[in-house]
């Protein structure tokens, strides 16, 4: 495929049900092939290469953790602890892929936030950055 | 001396009767069961009728015939060259960008994927927030 978008979701994470549909309809308006792929949390997503980098834990955030971080430590720490024993993953994972005849490429945007001033511009910047991949790849 | 004269006398016309009659007996059994010997077979040389096979086709280009088995079937299908294009080869790894929503959010974008693909270039593969 020349040009595909993947994104890489949870069968039971809120964001990705909002994500969806839009990324769907974008890929319709252009005519790329999408492609959703549940994959489940102990999944290896796409950004990273084992499940040896995901860092959620205590010791963690008590060593590296930003000084806000520190501070909210005590609230977060059931939660933390939780995501660590499930092996949480973060959703969604959008792949954008395509091949500029000499190699493949890829985008790999990571979250997804359906209730913040930023999806507008985030959907708006991923349609123009298509529209233009199409233009390139395709030669149209 | 008389006695071992005939002795031995009636000793051999007993060995020789006996013998006599065996052998006919033997005689007897081989005519009745015949020994069936193998003929030698004539080997042929084996060709090949189905199969690849590498001809040379009026143009002066070798190319390799595929003969089917039960089917009459013959497909021709060129000698393949390796061509000396460089596109054929993937010298370059496949480049990934990686972002975060807040940056896929933000009015800069385009400059950042443009500014890390500089990079990726440089390093020869992956680049960007993990």
């Amino acid at each position: 495929m020349l040009l595909e978008v993947i994104v890489e979701a949870d069968v039971q994470c809120p964001r990705c049900e909002k994500l969806v549909p839009m990324l769907r309809r974008i890929c319709d308006d252009l005519n790329i092939p999408f492609i959703v792929k549940y994959i489940g949390s102990r999944a290896v997503a796409a950004h990273e290469e084992s499940v040896a980098s995901r860092t959620f834990s205590l010791e963690w955030v008590e060593r590296h953790g930003l000084q806000e971080h520190k501070k909210k430590l005590k609230k977060i720490a059931p939660i933390l602890n939780y995501m660590q024993r499930i092996g949480a993953q973060t959703f969604p994972n959008v792949i954008i892929r395509w091949h500029d005849g000499v190699r493949p490429k890829e985008i790999v945007i990571r979250g997804f936030d359906p209730y913040g001033k930023e999806a507008k511009t985030y959907l708006s910047n991923i349609y123009m950055l298509l529209k233009t991949l199409k233009s390139v790849v395709y030669r149209r | 001396m008389v006695y071992s004269v005939f002795y031995y006398a009636s000793e051999a016309i007993t060995r020789f009767t006996i013998g006599l009659t065996l052998k006919i007996l033997e005689y007897m059994q081989q005519r009745r069961r015949r020994m069936v010997e193998e003929k030698p077979k004539e080997e042929k040389p084996s060709v090949p009728t189905w199969g690849f096979f590498s001809t040379t086709n009026p143009y002066g280009v070798r190319e390799y015939v595929w003969i089917g088995k039960a089917t009459n079937l013959k497909v021709s299908i060129p000698e393949l060259v390796k061509l000396p294009i460089q596109a054929h080869e993937l010298r370059k790894p496949p480049t990934r960008l990686f972002f975060t929503f807040a940056e896929a959010a933000s009015k800069n974008w385009f400059k950042e994927i443009e500014w890390l693909a500089e990079q990726a270039e440089k390093r020869g593969g992956v680049a960007g927030a993990t």
